[in-house]
C-alpha cells in the first residue's frame, strides 16, 4: 500500500514536469481537480447505482467531475483498503456498507483497518433485510418456524453471508434448535431456491420485493420494520437481540480539512436527498432513502459492530 | 534425456510439490473453522491429493510402462534463455505502468518487444513503439474517461 | 399477436434506438475480436452510459455489445490462436489450423454463420417458451445444480488430450486455483495470503487473459522471433473455393450447428454454467457424432461450428432466467440486470404483465441485432483478416500491450501482474504438453462445484435419502456415470497403440 502512494506521488510528479504545470495556485478553491469515488462493488450493482446517481447530483454543486472507480471485492474490504493508503485531501473517497466497517473487521484477519480507521460522510439508502418464505410454505409468522425447530424439525435456511449466519445462529440457539444454515451466491438465487422449495426460508436483502406475492415475510432482520410489508415485526421484537441497520454509505479517509469534509457532506448529502434520486431510490430500487450525518453514522457503525461482537462471542461459547 | 525420463521427472516433481503443500501450504495458508458443515480445507486438499497420487502415477508410468523411449526431452536452453528475456521485458513493463504511468510502460514494452522479435529499422521501431500505447491510453483515458494506471 | 409484433417493431425501430443497436454489435464484435479485450469489458464500461438512455436504447445496446462479443471472440480465437475469453477456446482448436492452411476466411465465415445462427433460434425459445423454462429452472436446486456441473465435468474430461495424466492434473490445479478467497460457507480466508484484493478470488478475466492469449502471445513471440518482418499467418488461398463458404458447406454442417444451439439454449437457461462450458460441450458433443472424429483438432470446420453456435446460444437463453426469475446466468447477464433495475425495470415474474410492451420491443431489438450483428461481421471479417496479417513483430508486441490493458480494465492494478503470472503458468503448460483447456474449466468450474456440492452436503445432513429423492439429479448422475466409464475404456482401450495415454 505505501507503494501504491510512492507509485502515485512519482505518478503526479512526472505527469507535472511532462505537461509544465508545476505552478498549482496554493489557495485554490476545493475541489480544483476531479474527485474518484471508489465503490467497494461491481459496476451494476445496488451500490454501484447509488453512487453514481448521487455522484451525477454532487458533480453539479462541486463543479468537478467526480470519476467511479469499481473495486469489488470481500463486500466492500477491498475498496476499503484502498482508500486507507489514499490521501486524507477529499479528492478520493469511498463507498460501501455498514458491514463493511462493522462485521468485516472482525471476521477476517486479513482485513487491516476497524470500525474508526475512516470517517463516515453520509449515508444513501437502507437495506430491507427479511426473512422470507415461498408462497406454498407452511410457515406464516416466525412463531411457526420457531415452534416446527422446537418440535425437532431442522429447517434449512439460505444465507447470503457468513454475517447471516451468525445472526440466524444466534437466533435458532436462543430457543434451542439447530438449523441448517446453506450457503448460496446471494439474493436472487435465495429466491429461486426458496420459491422452488429446495430451502424452507431464506435471507433477502431487499429483493423479495421484486417477487410479489410469490414470497412471503416472516421478519424483519433490521432494527426498524420493513417499508414495503409495515405488518411484520421485528426480530427486536419478538425478543430476539440481533438487527442492525445497514445503510449504504459513503466515508473518507480520516484526517480532512473541516471545509472540505463540510463541501464535500453538503454536495452529497445534497445529492442524495435530491428528488429524483429519492424517487429513483424508493421507487425503482425499493429502498427506502435514508441520509444520515457523519455523526449518526458513527453511531450506526459502532452499534452494528458492538452487535455483532455479540454475535461472535456467543457462537465461540457454543 | 529422452522425453520419457523427461516427463517421469515432471511427475515427479509435481507430486513432491503436492506432498510439500499438503503438509505445510494448506495448514499455513487455509483459515481453519469450526462452524462450517464441510471444512474449508477439504477442496483444497481433494484437489492437491489428486495432483500428487496422479504425478507419482505419471511418474511410474513413463519409468516402466512407456514403450517410446527415443524421442529427446523438449529442453532447448535458447528458448528458455528468450522466455526468461520476454518475461523479464514484462515485469519491467508492469513496474513501470505501476509507478510512473501506462504510457511509459506501454511505449517500454512494445518497443522492447518489437525489437526483441527483430525489428532493425530506428523509424519503425518509434512507430510500433508508440502508436498502439498511444492509441489504447487516447481511447479509454480521454475518449472514455476510465482511468489507466 | 401480429399487432403485438408490429408494435414492439416499432418501439424498437427508432432513431436512438437503431443507432445504438449498431454501435453496440460494432463495439462488441471489435472488443471481442481484439486478444486481451472482450465483449464483458465493453459491457462493463458501458453500463454507467447507459443511465442516460432510454431504456429500450439502453437494453438493447447493451445486448449487442453482448451478441457482438460473441461474434468478434471467434476473430482473434481462428487468427491469432489467441481467444480472449474461456468461451472461444475451443474455436481456436480446428480455426486456427485453418488459417495456416490460410482457409482462415472460410472459418470465420462459419463461425460468423454458426454463431448468428445459434443465436438466433436461442433468441427463438426465449420469446416462446421463457415461462415454461423458467419453471425448470426453479425446479434445479441444489443438488440438480450439482449433478449438471458434475456431468460437464465428466463430459470435458474426454477433452484431455493425448495423456491423461496430464490432462487431470491440469485440471485439479484449476480446481485448487479456484478455491483461492474466502471460504463460501464460513468466510475464512484460503490462500489470500494477507492479500484483500484475493478475497473474491482470482478473477477469471485475468486468468482467462494470461493462460488463453498471453502465453500464447509468449510463444509465438519466441517461436517466430527473427523471421518475424513476415506475418505469422500465410497468404490467403488463392483457390476462391478456400475463401467463400458454400451453402453446401454450411448445410452439412447444420445438424452440428442445430445439436450446439440446442445444448448451448440448455445451458443457458441454467444459471451458473456459462457458455465455456457450453462451447466445450458443444465441440465434443460434435467429435463424437462425427464419422471422422480423428480429423478434429486439425482443422476442420465444423469443430468451428460446433463452438460458436454454442457458446452465441448461451446469449440469448441466459436472459430466460433473467427475465423470468432475475437471476443472471453470468457476469454479463448480472451487468445487464443491474442496467434493468437502473431504468425501472424490475426482472422477475411479474415483468410480463407490468413491462410487456417494454420486454416485447427489447425482443424485437434482439433480432435487429442479429441481422446487424451478421452484416457488421459479414464485412468486418475483412478488415480483421487483414489486419492480423500485420508483419508479426508488430503484431504480438502489440497484442502484449492490450493484454495487459484489458487485465487491468477488469481486474485493476492488481491484474497486472496476475496476468503476466498466468502467461508463465499457460506457457509452461503449452511447453510440457498440459492441457490448458482442462485447467480452465477446472477454474470456471470449480466454486459453482465447490458451492453446490456444499450445499447438497449441507442440506442433505447425513441422509442419503434425500439424494434419492431427488430423481432428477440421479438421472443426471447415472448419465454422468455412464459418460465417464466410456471415457476410460476408450483411453484403456487405445493405450497399446503408441498413443501414450
Amino acid at each position: 500500500m505505501i507503494q501504491t502512494n510512492f507509485a502515485g506521488a512519482v505518478r503526479r510528479v512526472a505527469t507535472a514536469l511532462t505537461l509544465g504545470l508545476l505552478a498549482t495556485p496554493a489557495f485554490a478553491e476545493f475541489p480544483d481537480k476531479p474527485i474518484t469515488v471508489l465503490v467497494g462493488f461491481g459496476a451494476g450493482g445496488g451500490t454501484d447505482t447509488l453512487a453514481r446517481l448521487i455522484a451525477k447530483e454532487a458533480e453539479a454543486t462541486l463543479g468537478q467531475p467526480i470519476v467511479i472507480e469499481n473495486i469489488p471485492g470481500g463486500g466492500g474490504v477491498v475498496a476499503a483498503t484502498k482508500l486507507m493508503s489514499a490521501k486524507p485531501d477529499g479528492y478520493t473517497i469511498g463507498m460501501a456498507v455498514t458491514s463493511t466497517f462493522s462485521y468485516a473487521p472482525l471476521a477476517s484477519a486479513t482485513v487491516k483497518y476497524d470500525a474508526d480507521t475512516f470517517d463516515y460522510l453520509t449515508s444513501a439508502a437502507a437495506l430491507q433485510n427479511a426473512v422470507v418464505v415461498g408462497k406454498d410454505s407452511p410457515f406464516n409468522s416466525w412463531s411457526d418456524v420457531a415452534a416446527a425447530g422446537k418440535a425437532g424439525e431442522k429447517l434449512s435456511f439460505g444465507s447470503s453471508s457468513p454475517a447471516v449466519n451468525l445472526v440466524m445462529t444466534y437466533v435458532s440457539a436462543q430457543d434451542g434448535y439447530d438449523m441448517k444454515i446453506v450457503p448460496t451466491k446471494g439474493g436472487a438465487e435465495i429466491m429461486k431456491d426458496v420459491m422452488g422449495g429446495h430451502m424452507d426460508m431464506g435471507w433477502s436483502a431487499g429483493v423479495h420485493q421484486r417477487f410479489g406475492e410469490d414470497v412471503k415475510v416472516l421478519v424483519a432482520a433490521g432494527k426498524d420494520r420493513l417499508e414495503a410489508s409495515p405488518d411484520v415485526p421485528t426480530f427486536h421484537e419478538l425478543g430476539y437481540d440481533v438487527g442492525d441497520e445497514t445503510y449504504f454509505l459513503f466515508f473518507v479517509p480520516k484526517g480532512i480539512p473541516d471545509d472540505i469534509f463540510q463541501a464535500l457532506y453538503d454536495a452529497f448529502s445534497q445529492g442524495a436527498k435530491n428528488a429524483e434520486v429519492v424517487t429513483m431510490v424508493e421507487g425503482t430500487m425499493g429502498f427506502p432513502s435514508r441520509v444520515l450525518t457523519p455523526d449518526e453514522l458513527k453511531q450506526n457503525v459502532a452499534e452494528s459492530t458492538a452487535i455483532y461482537e455479540r454475535l461472535i462471542a456467543a457462537a465461540a461459547a457454543n | 534425456m529422452t522425453l520419457r525420463i523427461f516427463e517421469a521427472l515432471v511427475g515427479a516433481g509435481l507430486s513432491l510439490l503436492a506432498l510439500a503443500i499438503w503438509l505445510w501450504g494448506i495448514p499455513a495458508w487455509v483459515e481453519p473453522n469450526d462452524f462450517v458443515t464441510v471444512a474449508p480445507d477439504l477442496m483444497p486438499r481433494v484437489a492437491v491429493g489428486a495432483i500428487g497420487v496422479l504425478g507419482a502415477l505419471m511418474c511410474l508410468h513413463r519409468l516402466f510402462l512407456e514403450p517410446d523411449r527415443t524421442t529427446p526431452a523438449p529442453i532447448e536452453p535458447a528458448t528458455i534463455g528468450l522466455a526468461l528475456i520476454v518475461l523479464a521485458l514484462f515485469a519491467v513493463s508492469v513496474t513501470l505502468m505501476l509507478t510512473v504511468g501506462f504510457l511509459v510502460g506501454g511505449v517500454f514494452i512494445t518497443g522492447a518487444l518489437t525489437v526483441f522479435m527483430g525489428q532493425r529499422t530506428w523509424w519503425a521501431i518509434l512507430l510500433t513503439a508508440v502508436c498502439p500505447p498511444l492509441l489504447l491510453w487516447g481511447f479509454f483515458e480521454v475518449l472514455l474517461g476510465i482511468p489507466l494506471p | 399477436m401480429l399487432d403485438t409484433v408490429i408494435t414492439a417493431f416499432s418501439d424498437a425501430l427508432t432513431v436512438q434506438t437503431l443507432v445504438l443497436i449498431v454501435a453496440g454489435v460494432f463495439i462488441g464484435q471489435f472488443f471481442g475480436a481484439i486478444p486481451g479485450l472482450s465483449a464483458l469489458t465493453a459491457i462493463a464500461i458501458a453500463v454507467p452510459l447507459t443511465y442516460y438512455f432510454t431504456p429500450v436504447g439502453a437494453l438493447a445496446f447493451l445486448v449487442s455489445i453482448n451478441k457482438g462479443g460473441t461474434v468478434g471472440g471467434s476473430v482473434s480465437a481462428i487468427l491469432m490462436n489467441t481467444p480472449g475469453t474461456p468461451e472461444a477456446a475451443a474455436t481456436a482448436f480446428d480455426g486456427h489450423p485453418l488459417a495456416k492452411q490460410g482457409k482462415g476466411l472460410k472459418a470465420l465465415k462459419m463461425a460468423l454463420f454458426s454463431s448468428v445462427t445459434g443465436d438466433t433460434l436461442s433468441d427463438f425459445v426465449l420469446f416462446a417458451v421463457s415461462a415454461p423454462l423458467a419453471l425448470i429452472a426453479i425446479r434445479m436446486g441444489p443438488t440438480e445444480m450439482l449433478a449438471v456441473i458434475v456431468f460437464a465435468l465428466t463430459i470435458i474430461a474426454s477433452l484431455v488430450g493425448k495423456s491423461m495424466f496430464k490432462g487431470l492434473i491440469a485440471a485439479f490445479l484449476g480446481l485448487l486455483l479456484a478455491t483461492v478467497g474466502l471460504d463460501p460457507e464460513g468466510g475464512t480466508s484460503r490462500f489470500i495470503f494477507g492479500m484483500p484484493d484475493l478475497m473474491d478470488g482470482l478473477p477469471i478475466s485475468a486468468v482467462g487473459i494470461g493462460v488463453l492469449a498471453m502465453a500464447e502471445v509468449l510463444r509465438q513471440l519466441i517461436v517466430l522471433r527473427g523471421a518475424a518482418g513476415d506475418s505469422h499467418l500465410p497468404l490467403s488461398s488463392e483457390r476462391p473455393e478456400d475463401k467463400r463458404l458454400s451453402w453446401a458447406e454450411y448445410r452439412a454442417c447444420l445438424r452440428t450447428i442445430l445439436r450446439s444451439a440446442a445444448i448451448g439454449t440448455g445451458i443457458g437457461a441454467l444459471p451458473g454454467i456459462g457458455s465455456s462450458a457450453a462451447a466445450f460441450i458443444g465441440y465434443n458433443a460434435a467429435i463424437r457424432a462425427s464419422k471422422h472424429p480423428e480429423t478434429f483438432g486439425k482443422g476442420n470446420i465444423e469443430g468451428v461450428a460446433a463452438t460458436e453456435s454454442a457458446n452465441s446460444s448461451v446469449v440469448g437463453a441466459n436472459f430466460i432466467p433473467l427475465l423470468s426469475l432475475g437471476i443472471p446466468g453470468n457476469v454479463a447477464a448480472a451487468l445487464i440486470l443491474g442496467a434493468f433495475i437502473v431504468h425501472g425495470i424490475q426482472p422477475g415474474p411479474h415483468l410480463m404483465q407490468e413491462q410487456g410492451r417494454l420486454v416485447y420491443a427489447m425482443f424485437a431489438a434482439m433480432v435487429i441485432a442479429n441481422g446487424t450483428n451478421l452484416l457488421l461481421g459479414y464485412f468486418g471479417l475483412r478488415i480483421f483478416a487483414l489486419a492480423a496479417r500485420a508483419p508479426a513483430l508488430v503484431v504480438f508486441p502489440t497484442i502484449g500491450l492490450v493484454c495487459l490493458t484489458g487485465a487491468f480494465l477488469t481486474s485493476g492494478t492488481f491484474g497486472l501482474p496476475l496476468v503476466v503470472g498466468f502467461a508463465v503458468i499457460g506457457y509452461l503448460m503449452r511447453a510440457l504438453g498440459f492441457s490448458f483447456v482442462t485447467f480452465i474449466i477446472g477454474f470456471v468450474l470449480g466454486p459453482s462445484f465447490e458451492l453446490s456440492f456444499r450445499q447438497t452436503v449441507i442440506l442433505a445432513d447425513g441422509d442419503l435419502g434425500y439424494l434419492v429423492d431427488r430423481p432428477i439429479a440421479m438421472v443426471i448422475f447415472a448419465l454422468s456415470a455412464f459418460a465417464l466409464s466410456r471415457t476410460i475404456w476408450r483411453h484403456v482401450s487405445t493405450s497399446g497403440k503408441p498413443v501414450t495415454p
